[in-house]
């Protein structure tokens, strides 16, 4: 596992008190997010949403356990984006456990790059998958906390 | 209770990404039986998506599938020929 997070995401990758709206409307928003911090670029936003929307519709990636991976592969990308949102009170995400989410990590991945795309995911499984990580991440205040927690975790699964 | 282990590679062009592994998850929770899935000596539970994406069951990775409990023959069965299966 030869990821580090902090290659792939810095603190405007991060978005804190996700409102509890529909699925649709906090994805929309947290690509919104990515377009303000130049992530991305507009022109794309409308192929980006649907393709996450779309995504959904197979099956939701609320996998249970508080989180949810929503992600697309697309070629507007270089290689890999990672947005985490954080959500204290928990949104209903059409979770497969029923639960509420609490952590949205949204994946965009250029299609090349199926690979790094598996071990991005598997990463981030790996880390979160320790609940009292999920219970802190819950709590923390800012961005800069975020990626400390993070940093911290990947040290400790490594 | 029969304890089945098969060992095998992964044959999906990408690997057990997201989609696969709730569906795999979804397919062993039909058994009884007790799944585990052991890469690189690590071995998780093979009824639980985050645990199974945790792996990065990456195309030609090698896996030994275990399976455990009184419907453990019809499981392996199952699940050894969704592993092996080569669409995405």
């Amino acid at each position: 596992m030869n990821i580090n997070i902090l290659d792939h995401l810095d603190k405007d990758g991060i978005i804190l008190r996700i409102k509890p709206k529909s699925k649709k409307i906090i994805i929309t928003s947290i690509i919104d997010h990515l377009i303000q911090k130049r992530k991305i670029d507009k022109k794309f936003k409308t192929d980006i949403l649907n393709s996450i929307l779309q995504r959904e519709d197979m099956g939701s990636t609320a996998i249970g356990s508080h989180i949810a991976f929503p992600h697309a592969r697309i070629n507007y990308v270089k290689d890999i984006i990672v947005c985490i949102g954080i959500s204290k009170e928990g949104i209903d995400f059409d979770s497969l456990d029923q639960e509420p989410v609490n952590v949205v990590a949204l994946l965009l991945s250029n299609q090349k790059e199926a690979g790094l795309h598996l071990k991005m995911l598997a990463f981030l499984a790996r880390i979160l998958r320790d609940k009292y990580l999920v219970q802190r991440l819950k709590c923390v205040k800012t961005e800069e906390e975020v990626l400390m927690l993070l940093n911290k975790q990947q040290e400790v699964v490594r | 209770m029969s304890k089945i282990e098969e060992h095998f590679d992964i044959k999906r062009k990408h690997g057990l990404h997201a989609r696969p592994a709730t569906l795999f998850v979804q397919l062993a929770n039909k058994f009884d039986s007790s799944v585990r899935l052991e890469k690189n000596g690590e071995v998780v539970d093979g009824k639980s998506i985050i645990a199974l994406l945790s792996l990065g069951g990456n195309k030609g990775a090698k896996i030994k599938l275990i399976v455990e409990g009184e419907d453990s023959s019809e499981a392996m069965d199952e699940l050894k020929s969704f592993l092996e299966e080569d669409d995405d």
